[in-house]
């Protein structure tokens, strides 16, 4: 019944000194998921970063200073539980995440789960990471899925999916050094 | 433990010497009270040792050790639970930061869409 496109989606992009791919970004994420908003949570970039993303039609929230990572992305998710977006999805500003796979997101969302995480190693990718990051990868993973009791396998991927419900939780608490993990 | 009267003296003159500086960090409103509890318990500790010295030897005999390295060990766990205090009161402060910059981002952004209405 097109539940997907009855919910508000929020694509949430932090960007600091992405001038020259955040553009690119949010014309590709329109392209498959036109429906959604688009947020750029500007990190308190000193580039065009801002201008750029705003002349792409999409929504600027600009951050004072450089706050990192993890509170850009609350930020975003702050929004979103203020807007009253049903769901958020956080999309890096380089490009390094496929907007086609947005949908497959969402839809794992509509299907009662809470948070979906857009895993590089589920299906084989071209994605080969460096020795300490891989090993890295693989500890988190092990960590989070003994304690979750459920296999994770990329719990260090910046693209994913988050429920309402999921966003009004990471509000209140999300890490500010390491959000990945 | 014997502790010659010249450098209780001195002992004493010290803790006289914070407490007055930390009433006038206070009067110049540069120190929060919460703070103060500490400092002022501070010198008062240190003025019981000055005056009954027999207090650490009491803790050195009960942890079995020297009275020097019993006023060491005393200190240096002092000393860990304020950086301890401190790292806490800080991670409080940055929270708070946080959020109040992420509510400033926010209302700039809501001002800015009522600003101009028909910016979408």
């Amino acid at each position: 019944m097109g539940e997907i496109l009855s919910k508000k989606t929020l694509i949430i992009i932090p960007a600091y000194n992405e001038e020259g791919s955040v553009a690119r970004v949010i014309e590709n994420i329109r392209r498959y998921v036109p429906e959604a908003d688009i947020l750029v949570v500007n990190d308190g970039s000193r580039d065009r970063t801002a201008r750029e993303a705003r002349e792409s039609g999409a929504m600027v929230m600009t951050l004072p200073y450089n706050m990192g990572i993890g509170s850009a992305v609350q930020s975003g998710f702050l929004f979103a539980k203020e807007k009253g977006y049903h769901f958020a999805v956080q999309v890096d500003g380089d490009g390094q995440h496929p907007p086609s796979e947005i949908t497959k997101l969402l839809s794992a969302l509509d299907n009662g789960v809470d948070l979906a995480i857009g895993s590089r190693f589920v299906q084989q990718t071209e994605y080969r990471p460096t020795l300490t990051r891989s090993l890295g990868i693989k500890i988190f993973s092990f960590l989070v899925s003994l304690i979750v009791g459920k296999k994770i396998y990329d719990t260090t991927s910046g693209f994913r999916a988050a429920s309402r419900k999921a966003v009004l939780l990471l509000t209140e608490t999300y890490p500010h050094d390491y959000p990945e993990v | 433990m014997e502790i010659a009267i010249h450098l209780r003296v001195l002992i004493g003159v010290l803790c006289f010497a914070l407490v007055g500086i930390i009433i006038e960090l206070i009067r110049q409103n540069r120190l929060k009270e919460h703070y103060a509890i500490i400092w002022l318990c501070t010198a008062l500790s240190i003025f019981i040792f000055g005056i009954w010295p027999d207090s650490l030897n009491l803790i050195s005999r009960i942890v079995q050790l020297h009275h020097l390295t019993t006023l060491f060990l005393v200190s240096f766990i002092f000393l860990l639970a304020i950086v301890l205090h401190f790292t806490l009161v800080i991670s409080q402060l940055f929270d708070r930061n946080r959020r109040l910059t992420q509510e400033v981002a926010w209302l700039r952004f809501e001002m800015e869409q009522l600003r101009q209405p028909d910016n979408d």
